[in-house]
């Protein structure tokens, strides 16, 4: 087992050490991961306008991707192929015959207020990720890899204005989720090295983090070594590097032990990883989380 | 203008065949006719307001543009120079398209549905957008945000909904034929009340693409005409795959005028018990079985059917419908197109004050009760189990259909009613649906004529049912009643009322897009 504070050879951490006394040595931490990879497809998921990154804002848009009223999704043959292909290199189960269900909330950047996403029948079920970590092998379990659109980007502007660029909007995502099976800040970093390395060979992605065509969510929690209950868990988004990976869940750890330390207890939340001050932030949590009305 | 004026009168109560074959033999330019049915509209319409907006320059470019072809010898379509209008629910390029409803002013879409682009390129005219309930959710048409429907038959009276506009206009001959949306009987019902021919076709026989949404796996776009033969004509055109619409059915469309004309010997047509219950009026049933029998002495055999689940129709369709609703009228945020309040102070604010002032009050209590179905935890005891109900409906209409070709009921228990005699209890409206909504939840092709009036002098509709993709069979049956029936030839009174008429179109730009 390794230590959080320790630090692989391609990315230096900057987090500090802080020597003996480790989390690990009382807790075992509990990681599972959710990728979100952009598929390379031409057009989008369920139209035909460019998914490529980089045009003029708004250039690349349709009525569909607009969520125009009377528009209709249409899939993109490609973008299941790409999830096929994945499905196939992990050892996934794939369905015969998967369902895509809307996902619903408001926000600015999703244009039909839900999200087409796979709930209940994912195109692909279980599979496996091998890697090595320090020469070691691991494996980690997939529960499940799902297609579903991306949204498009809020921008904010000087003077309170906002703007949104749909471009992104419809772009096709493979969303990978893995069992809790990750045990350490590295492993996890590894983890995403070794599924970038996969879609790239694969040809579905271009796994590039900085611009966002492979972004990871992050489920920590901590609990009693030798203790069979998982603990409570935080959710850990924006960590757009296997940097960010790192120090995101390394600092999540630390803050963690050091609640359970004093007696207190783990919300269930999700927090935003600050890269440039080195820490998180509480964005939403269980208590007012979202009934998403899964729905066909 | 000997032309013209012939033109004028040959209008009223022509049929689409009619006024195709007069093009097609040099009768009537397209222009004469266009100028015929903007001429009855401007005249006409302040009296009924079945138009939300006039395309008058864009018809009369159109119907200059057919005689040109024509004139020059080439092919302007089957259907050239019939003058057609849409319910304004159908996306068309250019021309704002507003569902009825003020989140939706001023929405200029920058694409055309594949049903109005259909028609198009079969040579009709497009002469405007036809008022109806906001987002099709009504049955009087009661619910528009701009203005209601008069019924042709009697102006005190209702013309149906949700395409009240549609109907009447049809009625009227401010059109020769025109396109609605039935999800719960939205064509058949006004299509009754207001003694024309409607038809809702199979689930994905007609393509939805461009069709806004009010409830995805029950709304059904389908022709309003005079005649059955006009229905089945505009059938022909509008119906078949689609790409751009993933539940369209890939099967080619049936021979849908000639089985008009087939006859029906041979055919076995049920009368299902459940449709002649109580709450009927008399006067609408002793009609429908009037004409049931008609439909014996053409030759077909009249058999009992039952269709044991039809009292849980009601329920099993409000729950399914409002919840796909709470869902597809979700993106009505004002952040993109339509309405945005101009009040907003922050986001929530943005969302919620474009919503509150911008929808009327039907689909707010149907964004309420649907986001209430689909609550987690009240999702399997609500729409779970209205899907597992759905699914007993619809074996019942298999079992009816494996003894018999057709159906035939009532298409609404009662004649026309009077503006505001039910508005003031939305569950005794939503009980005006009770003969139609288990086509829309068993998807499959009804049809609504006239059989008959009201001592008052109001239509009565005779329903058709036929099983998935059964228009065939369906036209059959209600080709032969009514060759041997003359309800269809009665045209209501004109009314020539305050000249106020509908708003014309102004050229302008899509809005549709991001700018």
């Amino acid at each position: 087992m390794t230590s959080p504070s320790s630090s692989s050879s391609s990315s230096p951490s900057s987090s500090p050490s802080s020597g003996a006394a480790t989390p690990l040595d009382r807790y075992e931490v509990v990681i599972g991961l959710e990728v979100h990879a952009q598929l390379s497809t031409r057009s989008k998921i369920f139209s035909g306008s460019s998914a490529a990154f980089g045009a003029e804002p708004n250039a690349a848009t349709d009525p569909v991707c607009l969520g125009l009223p009377g528009t209709l999704p249409v899939l993109n043959a490609a973008a299941v192929l790409c999830a096929v292909k994945l499905g196939l290199a992990v050892g996934s189960h794939i369905r015969e015959s998967c369902r895509f269900t809307r996902k619903h909330y408001f926000y600015p950047d999703l244009p039909k207020g839900f999200q087409i996403s796979q709930f209940d029948e994912p195109i692909c079920e279980g599979g496996t990720i091998r890697f090595r970590v320090r020469g070691e092998p691991r494996t980690v379990r997939l529960v499940r890899i799902h297609l579903e659109e991306d949204a498009g980007k809020n921008l904010h502007a000087a003077a309170g204005a906002s703007f949104v660029d749909y471009n992104r909007a419809g772009v096709p995502l493979c969303e990978i989720v893995s069992e809790p099976d990750v045990r350490s800040a590295e492993e996890a970093a590894e983890y995403m090295r070794a599924l970038r390395t996969l879609v790239r060979y694969l040809g579905i992605c271009d796994g590039n983090m900085e611009e966002g065509s492979m972004r990871c969510d992050a489920n920590v929690s901590l609990r009693l070594r030798g203790a069979e209950r998982l603990g409570t868990k935080a959710e850990i988004k924006n960590m757009n590097s296997f940097k960010n990976v790192r120090d995101a869940i390394e600092h999540e750890v630390r803050r963690q032990a050091a609640l359970l330390d004093r007696g207190e207890r783990v919300i269930q939340e999700t927090r935003l990883w600050d890269a440039a001050r080195g820490l998180s932030v509480a964005m939403r949590s269980k208590e007012h989380a979202h009934d998403y009305r899964y729905f066909p | 203008m000997g032309v013209g004026s012939d033109a004028a009168s040959a209008v009223r109560g022509a049929s689409i065949a009619t006024l195709a074959d007069g093009v097609r033999a040099g009768r009537w330019k397209a222009r004469d006719l266009t100028e015929a049915y903007l001429d009855r509209v401007a005249r006409l319409d302040g009296a009924l307001g079945t138009y939300l907006l006039v395309n008058g320059a864009g018809a009369r470019r159109r119907a200059d543009e057919i005689d040109r072809a024509r004139s020059e010898g080439r092919d302007p379509g089957p259907l050239a120079g019939v003058p057609i209008a849409l319910k304004d629910i159908f996306v068309t390029e250019g021309i704002e398209t507003t569902c009825a409803s003020k989140i939706l002013r001023g929405f200029v879409p920058p694409y055309e549905s594949t049903t109005s682009r259909r028609l198009a390129e079969a040579g009709t005219v497009m002469l405007g957008k036809l008022n109806m309930d906001e987002f099709a959710m009504g049955s009087s048409t009661e619910n528009s945000a701009r203005g209601t429907v008069k019924n042709p038959w009697s102006l005190a009276h209702v013309p149906g909904g949700s395409s009240g506009g549609s109907a009447a206009a049809v009625a009227a001959s401010l059109c020769a034929g025109a396109l609605g949306t039935d999800t719960g009987g939205s064509i058949r019902q006004p299509a009754a009340l207001c003694g024309v021919v409607g038809m809702k076709p199979t689930y994905g026989r007609v393509s939805r693409h461009g069709v806004i949404a009010f409830a995805s796996s029950l709304d059904h776009p389908g022709p309003f005409g005079r005649t059955v033969d006009d229905v089945a004509t505009l059938m022909e055109i509008i119906a078949g795959p689609d790409p751009l619409d993933s539940t369209s059915i890939p099967t080619p469309i049936g021979q849908y005028r000639a089985a008009v004309k087939a006859g029906v010997s041979g055919m076995r047509v049920g009368v299902p018990a459940e449709y002649f219950g109580a709450g009927m009026d008399a006067e609408v049933e002793g009609a429908v079985r009037a004409a049931i029998a008609e439909v014996e002495r053409a030759g077909a055999t009249v058999v009992p059917v039952s269709l044991p689940h039809t009292r849980y129709a009601i329920a099993t369709y409000y729950l399914i419908c409002t919840a796909e609703a709470s869902s597809n009228l979700a993106r009505y945020d004002g952040v993109r197109f339509g309405y945005r309040t101009p009040e907003a102070r922050s986001l929530e604010e943005l969302y919620t004050r474009s919503r509150g002032e911008g929808f009327g009050w039907e689909p707010k209590r149907r964004i309420m009760l649907g986001t209430y179905v689909l609550r987690a935890g009240y999702y399997e005891a609500y729409y779970g189990k209205a899907l597992k109900a759905r699914r007993l409906l619809a074996d019942d209409f298999a079992a009816a259909f494996s003894r018999c070709d057709a159906l035939l009921t009532p298409t609404s228990p009662i004649p026309a009613f009077r503006f505001g005699e039910k508005t003031s209890d939305p569950l005794q409206m939503y009980l005006a649906d009770v003969m139609t909504v288990a086509a829309n939840l068993a998807g499959i092709p009804a049809l609504s004529q006239c059989c008959g009036f009201t001592r008052a002098g109001l239509p009565i509709g005779l329903q058709v049912m036929g099983p998935p993709l059964g228009e065939e069979a369906v036209f059959r049956v209600a080709g032969a009643y009514e060759a041997r029936t003359e309800w269809h030839r009665r045209l209501p009174e004109d009314h020539p009322g305050p000249s106020a008429s509908p708003p014309e179109a102004r050229p302008l730009r899509p809005s549709g897009g991001v700018a």
